[in-house]
């Protein structure tokens, strides 16, 4: 009976003091300064971010396939996939699209060279994020791919924020009726700078 | 078969590479001090998957004077790496001012495909050339202001040629149409080579009326005269009712009436409106916008819907009322119309087709009379 009491007792004092240890953690956790009664510190970390300009292309390369001479084709309707830029920087930037000097042009029958219809391209909005340049300053219908000279600011003022920061880049192919048989390539160089 | 599996593999994995090349910073400028040597720091970023070799190069009438610390830099993923630009100033630049200098980062092309296409950043390097004598370059800033306010207008000038100027004068006039009508003229000064100054000054505006105005700046200096203007407003605390955005709607239908507003108040106003619908002098429906928040100088376009479901075809006119800040008002009608409904056309349509019917039914009913007989 004894032995019942004083177990009673300890239960009665063990409920308590849980209580009381659960209410103080709750008050002490919701009580503003907290830091102070932790002992932890505060302090001012300052750090400067230096601008960048930082361009990628999701969609780099593009395969026509075999093709007719005479033919043509663009992709415009994602066979193949247009090639997609993306503004990866803090800035927003203009591309200009010129062909890499290391690269030839990529048909040579007549109507073919640089700046020629055989080869063209403009800007269109991805369907993920539209609004993401200034479209009434960009080139977006098909027009001839220059040469190494390049077009600057054929894409105005793509933005960098993650939910408007890309744009495709459409191409079209017209062969010429003479173009000698074989693997036509070239390749293009998109050149960001800041807007 | 074994070649064109690892074939197979290296497209595939070049297809997965996203390309990606970054420069910084996006634009620097230097004074030109003749034959010397200045260094630069930049930096490349492959902010892509996988490893990156960029290319370096100069581009611009001055690009014989720049060198690099690294002609090419292999980047691993995420890598950040510096680089200088070293300028080695010529004797002379023939053109003064600005005169830009291309440095550009270009990827190493890779991969298949009958097109490819290699991603490069471009930063802008300036060298400033100064001007050959006394020669200024001169930034005015204007802010809008509310009526009965001080004008806060201030001149930033910098001397960027190659001769002090003893005597820099001159005014702020503001300008309303093409008459002057205000005045002040700002001390004389001293402006030493390759130096900047900047004249600030408070102009009273208590008898110019709201509206766009222009400020002019007019600087003389060793024999020159350099103006520069900008517009800047006066507001009151009003919102203008610029139009509706559509006048004909459809009969039967709930029409959507949107209407555009110009705030000339250069704090954010909250405010509502009411539109009353009137046939003639009577008013049929009465119909009250949500609370809009109108930002200074800004144009927002507000957005009610009549239930037209029940009206006629015809003309009507739309009264807005427009209560903003501390209970100011501003009104305007506007003629709109009610085409007939679609219901309408589509009961018609109905009634023709039902009458085609019936006349076809009549018809072949004869026909089938005159062949029995």
């Amino acid at each position: 009976m004894k032995k019942a009491q004083t177990d009673s007792v300890v239960l009665v004092f063990l409920v308590l003091a849980i209580l009381v240890s659960s209410v103080g953690l709750l008050v002490t956790l919701k009580r503003p300064g907290i830091a102070q009664i932790s002992g932890e510190v505060t302090g001012v970390a300052k750090v400067n971010v230096s601008a960048s300009i930082a361009i990628s292309l999701p969609v780099s390369m593009i395969d026509f396939g075999n093709k007719y001479p005479g033919s043509s084709d663009d992709t415009t309707d994602d066979i193949p996939l247009p090639i997609k830029v993306q503004n990866d920087g803090s800035v927003n930037v203009n591309l200009s699209i010129a062909r890499y000097s290391g690269s030839t042009y990529l048909f040579s029958g007549t109507g073919g060279g640089d700046n020629s219809s055989s080869f063209q391209f403009k800007f269109d909005s991805t369907s993920t994020e539209p609004g993401s340049f200034n479209s009434g300053a960009s080139i977006t219908t098909f027009t001839n791919v220059p040469g190494t000279v390049g077009i600057q600011n054929a894409l105005a003022q793509l933005g960098y924020t993650n939910s408007a920061d890309e744009a495709e880049l459409d191409l079209k192919i017209n062969i010429p009726i003479d173009e000698p048989t074989g693997a036509k390539t070239t390749t293009l160089e998109l050149l960001a700078t800041q807007s | 078969m074994k070649r064109w599996f690892l074939f197979l593999i290296f497209i595939f994995f070049n297809a997965c590479l996203v390309h990606a090349v970054g420069i910084g910073p996006p634009v620097s400028q230097v004074d030109f001090e003749p034959n010397s040597v200045k260094e630069l720091d930049f930096f490349v970023l492959n902010t892509g998957s996988g490893p990156l070799d960029v290319a370096i190069e100069a581009r611009g009438e001055l690009a014989s004077i720049v060198s690099f610390s690294q002609n090419n830099i292999h980047l691993s993923e995420g890598d950040v790496q510096a680089f200088k630009v070293i300028l080695q100033m010529p004797d002379r630049i023939e053109t003064p001012g600005p005169n830009q200098i291309r440095i550009i980062a270009l990827e190493a092309p890779t991969g298949e495909g009958t097109v490819g296409a290699v991603a490069g950043v471009e930063a802008r390097l300036t060298i400033v050339v100064p001007y050959e004598g006394a020669f200024i370059s001169a930034e005015l800033s204007v802010p809008n202001i509310a009526a009965g306010e001080n004008l806060p207008v201030s001149l930033a000038i910098e001397n960027i040629g190659t001769a002090d100027i003893a005597d820099l004068s001159g005014s702020f006039e503001v300008l309303q149409g093409d008459g002057i009508i205000m005045s002040e003229e700002f001390e004389p000064q001293a402006l030493a080579m390759q130096s900047k100054t900047s004249i600030s000054k408070e102009l009273k505006t208590s008898q110019l009326q709201a509206g766009s105005h222009t400020l002019r700046a007019t600087i003389h200096y060793a024999g020159n005269t350099k103006i520069i203007e900008k517009k800047f407003g006066i507001g009151g605390e009003f919102i203008e009712i610029l139009g509706l955005e559509s006048t004909k709607f459809r009969a039967g239908e709930i029409a959507k009436l949107q209407f555009n507003v110009i705030s000339n108040w250069n704090k954010p106003l909250e405010g509502s409106a009411s539109i009353r619908i009137l046939k003639g002098d009577e008013e049929i429906a009465l119909i009250k916008s949500s609370l809009y928040s109108f930002e200074p100088w800004k144009q927002s376009t507000i957005e009610v819907f009549w239930d037209a479901s029940s009206e006629p075809a015809g003309s009507y006119t739309a009264k807005i009322e427009l209560v903003y800040g501390d209970n100011k008002q501003t009104a305007k009608e506007f003629e709109i119309s009610l085409a007939k409904g679609r219901a309408l056309a589509f009961v018609i349509g109905l009634a023709a087709l039902v009458v085609t019917v019936m006349i076809a039914w009549w018809a072949w009913q004869q026909r089938r009379k005159d062949q029995s007989y």
